[in-house]
């Protein structure tokens, strides 16, 4: 008789859904550092983009860029929408925020001087990912949009890992 | 005697006709000869192979930590062979030449022994779509384990394809100017990377199947250590063996 | 099982600044410090990993095989495919061992090439010398060891047009390459001599700029990223093998692609 085995048919199940959830669990690993270098006391943010060597970059390439988390897993923040220069005449980047896949996402303006170019991607390096989910949501009221063939300058990091 | 007698024709897969009632129940001096379900030599390839692949596995867990290719998912310290970036690689390109040689008498063992051949084929569409439904309802009785079931079959091509494919897109990844026609192939240097990534995956799909079966029928594992029953020149198991 | 070279919670920032040059120094003899996730390698095998030096010195062993590997499979007359100027990433992907607040300029107008070692023209050479040979320009496919890859466009003295200039013994196994950075390099001779490897003084067309090796930086398109010292300020052409910032952390010597 196979009665051996019905005491082996509550196991397999166990051990797939334990694979499963083991998997699961690594992909969830996520750098659990809070990501960016938080600025020395007494440090603006426009001082700490200047030590950063700012490389002149097209608007136009900007656009559509991921915006990652400055961890090893490189979580994606958002994704570059445009550039504006807010009511104070600082340049902003609005950044489609949060949510899964671009679906519920939200635009929020970064100040530019809090972002750096890593290779075809942005960084977010002065806010936590808790920082910016504090960050109102971007109305473009009082500003105006920095056009695709403008330059403008900003800072540069290694990459993260 | 009669119950006895049905216990061990319905455990048999051989047709009817070519059972001798008689010789059932006398154990032949043949018995104790005969090849093994698995010889010496793919015992000690396939735990070479899994000692490497291992490592492979978790020193490319490693590399792909230092440029992640899926935004958001890291493996993280404890996953990693190799403490930082630089000993990974060191493991990886180490445990190469292991896999591909070991692999490589692999593939021509099994190809001039008839083992793939008797083992691997035919595959049935219609046996794999009956071995899927038995397994969804947990019927994975594996009385004789001379024979692989269709779903077997296929995994255990699936996987080493897969482990072929790791070969060809690591070596687009290793050399991608010197075998650039490969890497172009491919689909350039960063799909091969997704594509060295996706046969990981594949791999270790198939392990966790692998080795939870292995574990939930144990006589499996214990004849890849001690080789298994011996068989018969079709490939099956001795009767004998199934008392 | 965390591996006990790995601290549980990252170093202050602050603390991490007083001791950068000790850190730095202790890098370089990360031989000691590299090696294993000691748990899963226990796990898989049960052998004994107490012994750390004794593994990295086979994987070591191993390595400098396929150093050997690899200068066999170097193909002197085989181009890296080449990219429209249109795909030029602007500005290129910065990367270093230290990050780019650390970046030291050099000034040009008091920069100096030293060159050194197998050749008969041992005088140093100035940006505007330099700026007189022949340029050659290509849009190449910069691919780094960690797996990251851009297009870049460099323009420059091919190497071997130089070495042939300062009368370079081109038998030679090694063409070495000291940087402002402390960042020293050394590639293999035939792979100096490719025509794909340039003294590069442009990028995109523009003058090199900072932080990105200005006044000059090594371009080869034939090996990978960490081999292309930025802010060079000494060649030697030598027969001694004499080591390389990342190849001392244990990273390969030939990193070829």
């Amino acid at each position: 008789m196979v009665c051996g085995n019905l005491s082996a048919m509550a196991s397999p199940r166990l051990l797939f859904i334990c694979g499963m959830l083991a998997l699961a669990g690594a992909a969830h690993a996520q750098s659990k550092t809070p990501g960016g270098i938080p600025l020395p006391p007494g440090m603006s943010l426009a001082e700490s983009a200047a030590m950063r060597f700012p490389q002149p970059v097209r608007v136009g390439d900007l656009i559509g860029r991921e915006v990652l988390r400055p961890v090893e897993s490189q979580d994606v923040l958002g994704r570059v929408r445009r550039v504006i220069r807010d009511a104070n005449g600082q340049i902003m980047v609005v950044v489609d925020f949060g949510g899964f896949l671009g679906f519920d996402s939200r635009p929020i303006a970064v100040p530019v001087d809090a972002m750096v170019l890593v290779g075809q991607d942005m960084e977010i390096v002065a806010f936590t990912p808790k920082q910016l989910r504090q960050f109102p949501t971007f109305s473009p009221i009082g500003t105006t949009d920095v056009a695709d063939d403008a330059l403008i300058k900003v800072g540069l990091a290694k990459p993260s890992h | 005697m009669g119950g006895k007698l049905a216990h061990r024709r319905s455990l048999m897969r051989v047709s009817m006709r070519h059972v001798k009632t008689k010789t059932l129940a006398v154990e032949t001096p043949s018995v104790r000869t005969g090849r093994r379900l698995h010889p010496w030599p793919i015992r000690i390839m396939h735990w070479v192979n899994a000692v490497v692949m291992l490592i492979m596995i978790t020193s490319g867990w490693g590399i792909y930590d230092d440029d992640v290719i899926i935004r958001g998912f890291h493996f993280g310290s404890f996953w990693r062979l190799g403490d930082w970036a630089a000993w990974s690689l060191n493991w990886h390109f180490a445990g190469m030449w292991f896999l591909v040689i070991n692999g490589v008498v692999y593939l021509a063992y099994g190809f001039v022994s008839g083992r793939f051949r008797e083992k691997l084929l035919p595959i049935r569409p219609t046996e794999v779509v009956q071995t899927v439904i038995d397994t969804l309802h947990f019927k994975i009785a594996h009385q004789d384990i001379t024979v692989y079931n269709a779903v077997q079959k296929l995994l255990y091509i699936i996987v080493i394809l897969a482990g072929i494919s790791q070969v060809i897109t690591g070596m687009a990844i290793w050399k991608p100017i010197q075998f650039s026609e490969l890497v172009w192939l491919l689909g350039g240097f960063q799909t091969a990377r997704v594509l060295h990534f996706a046969g990981m995956a594949v791999i270790v799909g198939f392990l966790i199947v692998h080795v939870a079966l292995a574990l939930l029928v144990p006589k499996t594992l214990w004849a890849m250590i001690a080789g298994g029953p011996r068989l018969k020149p079709s490939g099956h198991a001795k009767q004998s063996h199934v008392a | 099982m965390r591996s006990p070279f790995r601290p549980d919670l990252p170093p202050d920032a602050a603390a991490l600044d007083d001791h950068k040059p000790l850190i730095r120094s202790l890098e370089r003899r990360g031989l000691i410090r590299g090696g294993l996730s000691l748990g899963a390698l226990v796990m898989l095998t049960g052998c004994d990993v107490r012994r750390p030096e004794a593994v990295e010195s086979a994987l070591l062993a191993i390595s400098r095989f396929n150093d050997g590997v690899q200068a066999l499979l170097f193909d002197p007359n085989k181009l890296a495919p080449t990219y429209p100027a249109s795909m030029i990433l602007r500005p290129p992907k910065f990367n270093a061992y230290y990050d780019v607040m650390d970046v030291r300029p050099v000034n040009g107008a008091t920069w100096r090439l030293e060159v050194s070692g197998l050749v008969t023209d041992k005088r140093a050479w100035t940006l505007a010398d330099l700026q007189a040979l022949p340029q050659t320009s290509m849009v190449i496919k910069h691919i780094c060891v960690e797996g990251w890859s851009y297009i870049g466009g460099w323009t420059g003295v091919p190497l071997r047009l130089f070495l042939e200039r300062v009368g370079a013994d081109l038998r030679a196994k090694y063409v070495a390459f000291k940087t402002a950075d402390d960042y020293p390099s050394i590639i293999d001779m035939a792979s100096a001599l490719h025509p794909q490897t340039l003294l590069a003084l442009k990028y995109g067309g523009d003058t090199l700029a900072d932080p990105f090796g200005y006044p000059m930086r090594l371009r080869t398109a034939v090996k990978l990223g960490y081999k292309n010292p930025k802010w060079v300020t000494a060649i030697e052409v030598t027969n001694k093998y004499s080591g390389g910032y990342w190849e001392s952390l244990g990273f390969p010597w030939f990193a070829g692609i």
